[in-house]
């Protein structure tokens, strides 16, 4: 497993591209993909995730819908055009930043262009 | 799987409230993450309450509250950055008018009122108010916000004070005076008492404490500047004039009171005697308590005499507000006495009324008063000399 300080920067990036393939997803549901996805390999926090979700749905980048279960409610998140917009920017940002890494730690020879 | 009782969803939503997660949107989110975990994790023979305390370790460090700090951090990052743009957004547009309304002001283009107000407005209201909240959402010593916050608002006291000044408007003095007194006498000790342990820190305190002094005493040495010599001299010479001229037209027309003279010239000899001596008591009223001498003494005190002509509160005081004969209302009701007898009996001589509307009685210091009233007199006798001579 990768360590928080490692996956701090990318929990925006993770989340928004998630949302964009999956459409509507709720809390649980992420964490519990990503898990899956990675082999455990990223193990998203609840501490971490929640704290973002309701930035991104302040920031208007993710909209919500809720549905009742007995008397619990569970909250879909959902991207917004702003959203969308975000996450080709954010994969794109991480793209080239991920380039620039392996230029810098001598793992590939090229620089990213961004 | 484990089916939730509902006396299970409301303990979890009390664990969660009581350890400090009052948004509701993520007290419904939590419950909602912990039932998954529960209903996906929790074998059949484990009791829930034995399994709930595994569950929500997983959601903190050290307590649950800080999934709840840390999405409030977030929720105000954004206002922060927001705050922070408008605070520079009016301080630039406050700076701007202001240097504007100079500029107006020095070369005495019209509109540098209107853009004085504006600035110091965004100034002083807009402003330095988000100063305030900006200190104190900054400022990580509980001792430095408040001093910082008295020093802002001491701040905006005085900008109104200022614009109060330039506009000519009541209080200005109260409000400039009272702010800057209380900022060198109260905020600028203060300012220099706290956060004082960093050695650097206080060196840079030492500095811009110097800097606060040196300009807040240099703004107070100026609420106390008069007029410049050449122009109180020019006004002595001025109103010694004026009052050597009306007691020549006073005389000259005493004298002419043995001539024959109409019934309605000799209403207006008397109507002109008594605003004229009416306005004598005014001004020796004014003198007495300005000079604070007794009022036969003041009766004969020429201007040129009077020491306290800069005070600025008394003409308000004894005369604008005042009640009784002495006042501006009274004279003011003489003169449209006066006005409608001239346009009855002299209806040809428009030019003669006496145009009190014009007369700077408001808000000014006591030789601008004094001055105004010999004028009039001086008005009232040369229409009596005029009206009578033809």
């Amino acid at each position: 497993m990768y360590s928080s300080e490692l996956l701090k920067g990318t929990l925006k990036t993770i989340v928004l591209n998630l949302l964009k393939e999956k459409g509507k997803m709720y809390g649980y549901e992420i964490t519990q993909n990503v898990k899956e996805r990675t082999k455990g390999k990223i193990q998203i926090t609840e501490g971490a995730l929640y704290p973002t979700l309701h930035a991104l749905e302040k920031n208007g980048e993710v909209r919500t819908e809720t549905e009742y279960i007995g008397k619990r409610v569970r909250k879909y998140y959902i991207l917004t055009d702003q959203g969308t917009a975000a996450a080709a920017q954010k994969v794109n940002e991480f793209s080239d930043f991920v380039e620039t890494m392996k230029f810098l730690l001598n793992l590939e020879p090229t620089v990213g262009n961004a | 799987m484990h089916k939730f009782s509902e006396a299970e969803i409301d303990f979890i939503l009390d664990d969660l409230k009581a350890n400090g997660v009052v948004l509701e949107d993520l007290q419904n989110n939590l419950l909602d993450h912990i039932c998954c975990i529960v209903e996906e994790e929790k074998p059949d023979e484990v009791d829930f309450h034995v399994f709930y305390p595994t569950v929500i370790s997983r959601f903190f460090k050290h307590e649950l509250k800080e999934i709840q700090d840390e999405t409030e951090k977030l929720l105000t990052f954004k206002n922060y950055y927001a705050m922070k743009r408008t605070l520079k957004i009016s301080g630039f547009i406050s700076v701007g008018l202001l240097l504007f309304a100079s500029i107006l002001k020095t070369f005495h283009l019209p509109g540098a009122g209107f853009a004085y107000i504006l600035g110091a407005v965004f100034f002083s209201l807009l402003f330095l108010p988000l100063m305030i909240v900006f200190n104190f959402k900054n400022n990580s010593s509980k001792s430095e916000k408040w001093v910082y916050s008295l020093g802002f608002i001491l701040g905006i006291v005085a900008c109104m004070g200022v614009l109060f000044k330039i506009m000519h408007w009541p209080y200005a003095n109260i409000l400039m005076r009272g702010s800057t007194t209380l900022f060198i006498f109260g905020f600028i000790p203060l300012f220099l008492m706290t956060g004082n342990r960093d050695p650097e820190r206080r060196f840079n305190k030492i500095m811009t404490t110097v800097l606060m002094t040196a300009c807040a005493g240099m703004i107070y040495s100026l609420f106390n500047l008069g007029f410049s010599r050449s122009v109180t001299d020019s006004m002595d010479d001025l109103q010694q004039h004026i009052e050597s001229r009306t007691d020549d037209l006073r005389e000259s027309n005493q004298k002419a009171m043995l001539d024959s003279l109409s019934s309605e010239q000799l209403e207006l000899h008397n109507k002109t005697m008594a605003i004229t001596d009416q306005i004598d008591r005014i001004k020796a009223n004014l003198i007495s308590q300005a000079d604070n001498i007794p009022l036969e003494q003041a009766k004969s005190t020429k201007f040129i005499d009077v020491e306290q002509k800069s005070n600025t509160q008394l003409a308000t005081h004894h005369f604008v507000n005042a009640k009784g004969e002495l006042s501006k209302t009274e004279l003011i009701k003489a003169l449209d006495k006066y006005n409608s007898f001239l346009s009855e009996n002299f209806p040809k001589q428009k030019e003669l009324l006496i145009k009190h509307q014009n007369f700077q009685m408001e808000n000014s210091v006591l030789a601008v008063f004094l001055h105004e009233l010999n004028q009039l007199q001086y008005e009232l006798n040369q229409n009596e000399y005029m009206l009578t001579r033809n």
